[in-house]
């Protein structure tokens, strides 16, 4: 059984009375465990709608999602509350952090959030922080750190309760290349210690660190990509060409 | 023009926090006119006691100058922290200094121009309306109102006042102009203060001189600067104690990790600490708001509560008649004729002679004569053969054995010198026939020697003729015949004392008070319930984003709400108590005005403070868990 679920996944908005937005067709997903997937595609796609639902911010309007067998297409608030700060990580591009707490307080959020003993929360950080490189950041201010450290703590945030999936949305948006690539490689380094991940980018070279990627358009899955045992230039390069193809037959259609 | 543009586009796109801004200034114009108003558009000064109406209510205005001064300038740190992001900016994008200041500027004009008309238009109303429901309640036809420019003007330039200091502070503010540190400091945690030891330190001085010049001066029209000063001290105190206070109270709540580490107490007071000196500031000025609404509302319920002490120190009889030469057989005719043709009967007449009252004061049972402003007493003395026969008593004395009655026994000594002679004092605790010369503010005392040629001795002047009798008939019957009185006899108003009179006079002047009081702490607990609305709609504002994170990373609306009534919890009862702390402090300066109105009465004056702060924590409670609601929502939605 797959970590993740998603059947026929369909999610319309509606404005005023009428007029109808249709944000996903129909999609059907699922992630293993240990898997470290990429979800691509253009603005306005469905990447943003699709993981609102995945993290049960959202509810789909029809269709199934489960994860680890736990149906999340009709928990309540206080559920899905629940579930979210046991179950699920989060990275975001603009990292999120709460600014009137300091950086060791951030990443102990989840944990307080879950009535936590302080004496766990100082036993999980340790190792977080060290595997991080974030020891001397602790103490600090989320204002008068870097964007790659700022990105970090949220990492370590996300990661503090062992999550079953880390959703992470352009985790490298609001950085430069060579934070990008730092975090990028920390994520690989996360996923090889078992650690689940599923990434919404639209940055090509972000989706080529992950091992399968799905490409979205018009709210639908249209391409799926497996890295299997090509080196990383390589799947890189089969990922831009899925893309430019995706916009080609964009071209084609009109 | 660009700068105009750029501040009217900021104030506008702002208007979360530009809006509550405005609104809390608007209170503070119209609070500061109502009291301007109070003193230049009525015929306050005219009406009896008028004067130290007056005095009080320049108090008042003084209190609320300076309230509204820090206030405005600890809500505007708020404000000019996301200023500070788009200056800095603008300053990237290549504004000189000069151009930043001229946005700070206009901007802080527009703010001013437009919280000083609606606070002027809402103070003209509600003063307006205030008086004319007052005067139909409290049935006090004596005060009028009139629209002048005056009050106006004086607002307005009071708060032009104000706002320009606070546009010298943000030009100070920009004295690093370094586009990249402003563009950061607008996301900065505040600071705590440096040497927060020494400025707590300093607090704890200020509020205490304040509290000592309080207690230690004599309430009369000559401590007016002293009572500024320390109202001045106490308000810098409180300010103090509370922004510091705060900081030391949650950082504590920090340190303690069992407390801090659970999910509504972690967030409730990361929060307060994020802004903790607006956090406290803020709090100061609702405790000290809470203050002056309490010492007005009690001032005033105490004097129309004490109204009969003072009464029954100018009389106790019906009528009294204080002259220098006895009554004689035609006017006693007058009198009895008179009275029958009111219809009403003169019953159990007294007439006593005692020495006219000398003016002095007394200190450490010795009694000095005198005529200053620390005059306090006024001592008159008659025989035992009288005082025997008035009361029905029949005390024996010694030469230098004298029985003293001082109303409400405010004489406290076992003996008294007088003139070099050193005398036993017996007190007595009824005395019928006392009055009080003149109806002077200072406090008779009467003392009775054994014999008249002592009783001269203690007090050696002219002789005054006391007759006093009570009137029985139908109530406007005895106060008819006590209002012709004085013309009957061609005599002075002030020697003849008909309580019937006396009572509607005082009805209709501490009623006065009573309408002043009330009208000021409406608008204390208005303003009150303004700034506690502007302080939780504000803050609702600047924690929305955080609680948005947080109920991505997974909290729930309950929790959400059980983390927002921590956060106001925690700090909320902190200015309840601070004002009943202030208020300890004021009710010994109350007391000794309510002295010199010899209308002091301990049980009176402790049972209305009760009364009246149940009262403010019941209307505090109500206001609190009302904006309480109105910041959830900001929240939640």
């Amino acid at each position: 059984m797959s970590l993740l679920n998603l059947k026929h996944i369909k999610k319309v908005f509606t404005e005023g009375n009428t007029n109808q937005i249709v944000a996903l067709r129909d999609i059907d997903l699922s992630v293993e465990k240990g898997e470290f997937v990429a979800i691509m595609g253009e603005s306005g796609a469905g990447k943003s709608t699709l993981l609102n639902i995945i993290a049960t911010l959202d509810q789909p309007t029809s269709g199934t999602i489960t994860l680890n067998q736990t149906d999340l297409s009709h928990l309540s608030e206080k559920d899905s509350s629940q579930f979210r700060r046991e179950h699920l990580g989060f990275v975001f591009q603009s990292f999120n952090l709460l600014d009137t707490f300091n950086n060791r307080d951030n990443i102990f959020l989840p944990l307080v959030l879950s009535k936590a003993k302080h004496e766990f929360m100082i036993e999980r950080i340790k190792p977080l922080s060290k595997a991080l490189g974030i020891d001397n950041l602790l103490d600090r201010q989320p204002s008068e750190i870097s964007g790659g450290q700022k990105q970090r703590i949220a990492i370590a945030r996300a990661l503090i309760t062992q999550p079953d999936l880390l959703l992470a949305d352009e985790p490298t948006g609001a950085l430069d290349s060579g934070n990008s690539e730092k975090i990028l490689q920390l994520f690989n380094h996360i996923n090889h210690s078992g650690q689940t991940i599923l990434m919404v980018t639209h940055s090509a070279e972000a989706a080529s660190y992950a091992q399968r990627t799905l490409f979205i358009k018009d709210g639908i899955i249209y391409n799926e990509l497996y890295r299997g045992d090509q080196n990383r230039s390589h799947y890189l390069e089969q990922i831009i060409n899925s893309l430019a193809a995706l916009q080609s037959r964009e071209v084609t259609s009109q | 023009m660009i700068q105009f543009k750029l501040a009217y586009h900021h104030l506008v796109k702002n208007k979360n926090q530009s809006l509550p801004f405005i609104f809390s200034n608007t209170i503070w114009v119209a609070v500061v006119y109502i009291f301007l108003a109070m003193l230049y558009d009525t015929n306050l000064k005219n009406i009896s006691f008028g004067a130290i109406a007056v005095a009080l209510m320049q108090l008042g205005l003084g209190f609320v100058i300076l309230v509204s001064g820090l206030a405005i300038i600890y809500a505007e740190q708020t404000l000019s922290k996301q200023r500070t992001k788009e200056l800095g900016l603008y300053s990237m994008l290549g504004l000189n200094k000069h151009n930043l200041r001229q946005v700070i500027g206009i901007e802080n004009l527009l703010f001013y121009a437009i919280s000083t008309g609606l606070g002027l238009i809402i103070g003209i109303t509600f003063s307006k309306l205030s008086v004319m429901s007052l005067r139909v309640l409290l049935n006090f036809e004596h005060l009028h109102q009139t629209l002048t420019i005056k009050p106006i003007a004086i607002a307005a330039i009071i708060f032009a006042i104000i706002f320009l200091l606070l546009t010298l502070y943000d030009f100070w503010g920009l004295r690093h102009i370094n586009p990249i540190t402003l563009w950061h400091k607008a996301s900065k945690a505040e600071t705590v203060p440096k040497g927060h030891t020494f400025l707590a330190i300093t607090g704890l001085i200020v509020l205490i001189m304040g509290y000592y010049i309080s207690i230690s001066s004599r309430a009369s029209l000559s401590a007016f600067l002293q009572m500024m000063v320390a109202i001045m001290l106490v308000v810098a105190g409180t300010y103090l104690i509370f922004i510091i206070g705060s900081i030391v109270f949650l950082k504590l709540l920090k340190q303690n990790e069992n407390y801090y580490y659970k999910p509504k107490n972690f967030i409730a007071v990361a929060n307060m600490l994020f802004r903790m000196k607006q956090n406290g500031a803020g709090l100061a000025t609702i405790s000290l708001l809470c203050t002056a609404t309490l010492v007005s509302i009690i001032a005033s319920v105490s004097l129309v509560a004490g109204q009969n002490n003072l009464l029954n120190l100018w009389s106790q009889r019906d009528i009294q008649i204080v002259s220098t030469s006895p009554i004689n057989l035609v006017q006693n005719e007058q009198i009895t004729q008179f009275a029958s043709k009111t219809n009403i009967s003169l019953q159990s007449r007294r007439q006593m002679t005692v020495t006219m009252p000398t003016n002095g004061e007394l200190k450490n049972n010795y009694f000095k004569a005198n005529n200053s402003l620390k005059t306090e007493v006024a001592i008159s003395s008659l025989d035992l053969q009288q005082y025997n026969h008035i009361e029905g008593t029949h005390y024996h004395l010694a030469d230098d054995e004298i029985l003293l009655y001082s109303p409400d026994n405010t004489y406290q000594g076992k003996e008294i010198i007088i003139h070099g002679h050193k005398y036993k004092v017996k007190p007595v605790t009824s005395f019928n026939t006392s009055f009080v010369y003149n109806h002077s503010t200072y406090k008779p005392i009467f003392i009775i020697a054994k014999s008249q040629a002592i009783a001269q001795k203690i007090n050696p002047t002219p002789v005054l003729y006391v007759t006093s009798f009570n009137t029985v008939g139908t109530k406007s019957a005895c106060k008819q015949f006590g209002e012709k009185l004085p013309n009957l006899l061609n005599a002075d108003p002030a020697s003849i004392t008909s309580r019937f009179v006396i009572k509607d006079l005082f009805g209709s002047l501490f009623g006065g008070f009573l309408f002043i009081g009330v009208l000021i702490s409406l608008v204390m607990i208005c303003a009150t319930a303004m700034i506690i609305y502007y302080k939780q709609v504000s803050e609702g504002y600047s924690d929305k984003a955080n609680y948005a994170i947080m109920r991505q990373l997974g909290l729930s609306q309950q929790e959400t709400r059980k983390a927002i009534n921590s956060q106001v919890l925690t700090v909320f009862l902190l200015p309840i108590v601070g004002a009943v702390i202030n208020l300890a402090f004021a009710l010994p300066v109350l007391k000794n005005v309510l002295s010199v109105f010899s209308m002091y009465n301990i049980n009176i004056l402790i049972s209305v403070s009760f009364i009246c702060i149940a009262l403010l924590i019941t209307i505090y409670m109500l206001i609190y868990w009302a904006t309480t609601a109105v910041y959830k929502q900001i929240i939640v939605s």
